[in-house]
């Protein structure tokens, strides 16, 4: 099994700055390092905006949720899968790898060092993954900004890019580095889903800890 | 003044006692159209709002104590990933961002755009007049990369009179 504190310590390192463009190339994406708060807060207030704007049914508002959880199934096939297709990756984490479930422990090494909170696996395999997630920047923001807890879980980014790293590495085959176009992203997410999830607990509802769990539908 | 320290126990990126995280140009981009494809001018005007108070905040905190505070709030900005500000004409009300982050990518990814499309840029020049003038000014984008690359070498933002 993958030493993941070895990983994270390695990209840890990593030099990710601007260039003189005052851009942040990186693997094979852009990068910004914006306040955690500005995400987390546009995406509370749309919530918010949008349920009201419909008496808040429940049906709406899960509408506005999921909209939120597939921003982050953007984030993880883009961000994770140009990751887990870097020279990078494949100097540090690769000749690590002993079975397929090593790439999710790879990738979640890495995720500690973006800002995301300490990510920790609880369960992995094909057919589910559960996170542990402590100080997660959304439900922290949460918190932090409403002075009270939700009656709902609020870590969407969290969720949709754990589906996006589940659908890569056990779905897509990440391994043979495929091309991450339209028609991969359309693939995993649309016409062949192979992955839901959702999250059980959430820091923003006052647990000590958000969990994500993904299940291969 | 730039630097970011990793908090590796917590899981925090911090810049000027603020948690920053690292996002790609898919996620902003496609976020922020979500949201205003939404529900429209609200979410335009929510982004813009929320962008300007937290980088207050932040560049209240990195510039204290700081001399050349226009410098730094520049060189903050390309730090974040987001292009090159020039604060030069902020007393005459504008201000320029080469390279622009959203504008570029949103082009790239979207196509030509009807409207500007940095509202997190809005948002920061709105901070950085606050913090330079001493004075809230309502700056809006009035040319954006996104519109036109071949029109506009760069995104203007202007106080709307």
């Amino acid at each position: 099994m993958i030493d993941m504190e070895y990983v994270t310590i390695q990209f840890s390192k990593a030099e990710i700055n601007n260039d003189e463009n005052g851009l942040i190339p990186a693997f094979d994406v852009f990068l910004t390092k914006i306040q955690g708060d500005y995400y987390s807060q546009i995406s509370f207030e749309f919530e918010k905006i949008f349920a009201e704007g419909l008496q808040n049914d429940p049906e709406t508002l899960e509408a506005a949720r999921e909209l939120l959880i597939e921003a982050g199934h953007v984030c993880g096939f883009n961000t994770f899968g140009g990751i887990m297709k870097s020279d990078e990756f494949y100097s540090v984490v690769v000749p690590l790898i002993q079975e397929k479930e090593d790439w999710i422990r790879g990738m979640v090494a890495i995720i500690n060092v973006l800002g995301w909170g300490v990510y920790k696996i609880i369960e992995v395999s094909e057919e589910k993954l559960i996170l542990e997630i402590k100080n997660s920047y959304e439900g922290d923001a949460y918190v932090r900004c409403y002075k009270t807890h939700s009656d709902s879980p609020k870590c969407y980014l969290a969720v949709g890019a754990s589906i996006a790293l589940m659908s890569l590495v056990f779905h897509a085959d990440i391994s043979q580095k495929p091309e991450l176009d339209d028609l991969l992203y359309d693939n995993l997410f649309r016409k062949s889903r192979k992955y839901t999830g959702k999250e059980t607990q959430c820091i923003a509802m006052g647990h000590d800890n958000c969990r994500i769990e993904i299940s291969r539908i | 003044m730039t630097e970011f320290k990793l908090d590796l126990s917590n899981g925090e990126l911090l810049i000027g006692g603020k948690r920053a995280v690292l996002h790609c140009n898919h996620y902003n981009t496609f976020l922020q159209r979500t949201l205003v494809d939404a529900l429209g001018d609200k979410m335009v005007e929510v982004q813009i709002k929320i962008s300007q108070k937290i980088n207050t905040e932040m560049l209240r905190n990195l510039t204290q104590g700081i001399e050349d505070k226009k410098s730094a709030i520049e060189k903050i900005f390309s730090a974040l990933g987001l292009g090159i500000l020039d604060l030069n004409d902020l007393e005459n009300g504008r201000s320029t961002v080469s390279n622009s982050h959203y504008a570029l990518n949103c082009y790239y990814k979207f196509g030509n755009q009807k409207e500007g499309v940095c509202l997190f840029a809005t948002g920061y020049v709105r901070a950085a007049a606050e913090i330079l003038t001493g004075q809230k000014k309502d700056f809006f984008e009035t040319r954006c990369i996104s519109i036109d690359p071949d029109q506009n070498e760069m995104c203007v933002f202007e106080v709307r009179t």
